[in-house]
């Protein structure tokens, strides 16, 4: 659906934040079990083509844990995600930390995910992603940017190996 | 800005860091000497300048040659001009969301199962 594409913002909210914005044509309810039904989680949260989700766990409710990961059928890279779910508003809206599974020690990241009906059956997904600081946000950006390009990722961690 | 993608592999590679990124926080605050860098990290001396190499190499922090301490001092630059690549993530998004809406195409032309919310389908 190329018409719904072109209904994608992505924007920045300060230097720590980043906010998506995307309509869908289903109903909220709809798009509510695509995001906490695990599923359905991992038939569509994969990224470019060639990843795979081998590990989706979701406990949805206030205090619940989930853990995501992530799998390059390509060259076997994996990494993932995990957190808790701060607040659980059925239909309406998702607030979690997330930490990057393989540097637990960094300060987690607060998601905060709204569900919004249009009024004409369609709905609006907002996620506002916030960092603990600049730098971390803007390496989370990079991150998505290198997916978007289609680097491979174990290009970057040999490139980041050398420099350590 | 155009960055080439030498210079961003240089700036994301010192950004995927987490005792560099708590180093440049701190230099947002203001410029620092080594020895102030490097004091809340229990880590060696060579390590500490190994880090601040691998910043000043992206261009992140610069160092004073005139004041013997050679204060490091923080570039936002490269960053800004790593802030015009948003658009890879949004391509990223863009791929999984076009799968949602197949997905959801395809949920709205079924049933809802009575009962069970989770289709069970192994797919593994």
């Amino acid at each position: 659906m190329n018409a719904n594409d072109t209904a994608f913002e992505v924007s920045r909210d300060g230097d720590r934040a980043v906010v998506t914005k995307r309509t869908f044509n289903a109903p909220v309810e709809l798009l509510w079990r695509c995001y906490t039904e695990p599923e359905l989680v991992k038939k569509w949260l994969l990224g470019p083509p060639g990843w795979t989700m081998p590990v989706c766990e979701m406990d949805v409710r206030p205090g619940g844990k989930y853990r995501y990961r992530w799998r390059s059928e390509e060259n076997g890279y994996e990494f993932g995600f995990l957190g808790d779910f701060v607040s659980v508003d059925e239909g309406r809206q998702i607030v979690s930390n997330e930490l990057p599974e393989d540097a637990p020690e960094m300060s987690p990241a607060v998601n905060t995910i709204d569900f919004v009906a249009d009024g004409e059956g369609g709905s609006v997904l907002v996620m506002h992603m916030q960092y603990a600081d600049a730098a971390t946000c803007e390496a989370a950006v990079a991150t998505g940017m290198t997916d978007g390009m289609g680097l491979s990722f174990d290009g970057l961690e040999k490139l980041m190996d050398g420099l350590k | 800005m155009n960055m080439t993608s030498e210079q961003l592999d240089l700036i994301y590679g010192a950004l995927a860091d987490s005792t560099r990124r708590a180093m440049l926080a701190r230099l947002a605050e203001g410029e620092a000497s080594v020895n102030e860098l490097a004091a809340p990290f229990d880590i060696s001396q060579p390590a500490i300048s190994r880090h601040i190499k691998v910043l000043e190499q992206a261009g992140l922090v610069t160092r004073s040659r005139a004041a013997q301490k050679r204060p490091v001092t923080i570039r936002l630059q490269p960053l800004e001009g790593a802030a015009d690549h948003l658009e890879g993530l949004r391509q990223a998004y863009a791929a999984s969301f076009a799968r949602l809406d197949a997905l959801l195409d395809h949920l709205k032309s079924m049933p809802r199962q009575e009962g069970d919310n989770t289709p069970r389908k192994d797919k593994s």
